[in-house]
């Protein structure tokens, strides 16, 4: 305690035996700071004035729920994979034992908690019918069609009646993740949030939470076009704006400002199956090579100025980092930035030596 | 730090990076809390830094025998996620011109004066003063108080997470306690002690 004698006020406030005084967290019997301002009485006003500051700069509590973190936890420790150990380990055996009672907890529990906790396939009929997913894990369901839902957490799918009739409608609210059987008599159709996503056949998401700001669409194979609902009652003889988007592209859908924005996926994935394992290996390689051969690989257009970029070479060797890491890299060997407009990437350089 | 609690932490550490999923449990079971706590303040959209949070921890492990041994690794795990945290969200708002980028980012560190007085729409002209003053924080210096009062980390650890050098941590959290105790009223503090 003799060392506070020399303390400044903004040394009392941060240390941690002070503050826990302050704050009321020392067990009752201990009087140290009580007693220590009775023998030096002078410091009463410091003392004072630190206790406030303490109590000012005291940050609020956020909601920290424990089952959720502890749900996380478990999530990231389910998608690890350990270093395979010799069978006689205890792992092996463990496994064993764990899928043994999954499957007995799993006839023991009731139909509806199942399709809440586990992957369930399940086929909706053509009428119109509401389906809703309230729990954490994905529900997959299969449409009349054969086309391939997976319905996020907190999300909700209606089938329009006349599905099939001369459309396929669906409406949803949420997130899923569609795999559209090709039928190009009859385009199938996702009205979400304001938006509408068309399609022939092909596999994308659609993210349009009622809480949230924006609503994606977001393609893995084939192609959508997108567009706005048209409201109720006003007749457009012009058709509205339709955005086409390829694989690895997105587009943005801000409800605020009603604007339609097409950009690219947070995480672009090859598209070129040759490629898929193949690593990228550079030495001295010039970088309008690098570019094209990426462009290639992930359907994503570069747009760059060759002359400028002529005397650029780049030596390096990827594997399947993310696009934008590999872009991070090479932009920052050509001393060059980067930006996505309109679902391209455009390279701002300034050219090398 | 304790000595023994730092070593069990090296020890459980390096098991981790040996490929021992219970040492990674023990790890996620320390560290996660306080990575969920940091990253819901930094970025408004909860579920963008959980999902962030997700990916970084199952990176870490697939990338465990190439990671160094950290001095403190608290302060490297923050460090790495806030950087993680930055650039996804940068990239999640290319379909933004750069512009609309600064509405975005903010620190959501909250004091809890701050929403007794919104909560109470208290009149009192030095509470008003002390609230205005809490606001004009600067959100470098809001982060650099929650990390030094609510983790409890070093000054080291500081600058290592927000990537600025010790003076400059160290100033952050000392300009901040300046500024609250401009126009400092003795009523203020009698006020301040009777209500909490």
């Amino acid at each position: 305690m003799e060392k506070y004698l020399k303390y400044h006020i903004e040394d009392i406030v941060q240390d941690l035996y002070f503050r826990k005084w302050v704050l009321g967290k020392l067990p009752k019997e201990n009087l140290n700071w009580e007693n220590w301002l009775i023998k030096n009485p002078e410091k009463q006003a410091i003392i004072e004035e630190a206790k406030s500051l303490v109590i000012a700069s005291q940050i609020e509590e956020i909601e920290m729920p424990t089952n959720i973190i502890q749900q996380n936890i478990n999530e990231i420790l389910n998608h690890i994979v350990t270093p395979t150990n010799p069978f006689y380990q205890q792992n092996w055996f463990r496994a064993v034992a764990v899928v043994l009672i999954l499957f007995t907890v799993g006839l023991v529990l009731e139909k509806t908690s199942i399709v809440s906790l586990f992957k369930v396939e399940k086929t909706i009929p053509t009428q119109a019918t509401e389906t809703e997913n309230n729990g954490i894990m994905p529900l997959n369901l299969t449409l009349g069609d054969g086309s391939k839902v997976s319905l996020k957490k907190g999300s909700k799918l209606e089938v329009s009646t006349d599905f099939g009739e001369q459309t396929r409608t669906v409406f949803l609210t949420g997130e899923a993740f569609f795999e559209v059987q090709k039928d190009p008599q009859h385009p199938f159709l996702v009205y979400a949030g304001g938006i509408v996503t068309k399609v022939l056949g092909t596999s994308f998401n659609i993210r349009a939470y009622n809480g949230e700001n924006n609503i994606k669409v977001a393609v893995r194979t084939g192609h959508v076009t997108v567009y706005r609902e048209e409201k109720v009652g006003v007749k457009n003889i012009t058709h509205p704006e339709q955005i086409l988007l390829t694989p690895n592209q997105q587009v943005v859908f801000e409800k605020k400002e009603e604007k339609l924005v097409k950009t690219l996926v947070e995480k672009p994935i090859i598209i070129l199956p040759s490629i898929e394992k193949k690593s990228f290996e550079y030495d001295e390689t010039p970088i309008t090579k690098v570019l094209t051969q990426l462009e290639n690989a992930y359907g994503v257009k570069i747009i760059f100025d060759t002359d400028l970029l002529a005397n650029c070479n780049l030596t390096a060797s990827f594997s399947n980092e993310p696009l934008f890491d590999k872009m991070d890299i090479i932009c920052e060997t050509i001393y060059a930035r980067y930006e996505i407009a309109d679902g391209q990437i455009v390279i701002y350089a300034k050219g090398c030596k | 730090m304790q000595e023994s609690s730092s070593l069990t932490e090296t020890k459980t550490w390096r098991a981790f990076k040996s490929g021992d999923r219970k040492a990674f449990e023990i790890l996620l079971n320390q560290f996660y809390p306080s990575l969920y706590n940091y990253g819901q303040r930094l970025v408004k959209n909860s579920d963008f830094a959980q999902d962030c949070l997700q990916d970084f921890f199952i990176d870490l492990w697939n990338r465990r025998e190439n990671l160094e041994e950290p001095q403190s690794i608290k302060a490297y795990l923050v460090a790495s996620y806030r950087r993680r945290l930055f650039k996804e969200k940068e990239r999640s708002f290319w379909h933004k011109r750069v512009t609309d980028l600064e509405d975005e980012y903010d620190v959501e560190v909250q004091f809890n004066i701050e929403s007794y007085l919104i909560n109470n729409e208290t009149e009192h002209e030095t509470l008003l003063k002390l609230k205005h003053h809490l606001e004009s924080l600067s959100k470098r210096q809001r982060e650099a108080l929650y990390l030094r009062f609510y983790q409890e980390l070093e000054y080291d650890e500081i600058s290592q997470i927000m990537a600025i050098n010790h003076h400059s941590a160290i100033n952050l959290v000392y300009e901040s306690l300046k500024l609250l105790r401009k126009n400092w009223v003795v009523s203020l503090l009698f006020f301040l002690n009777t209500i909490l």
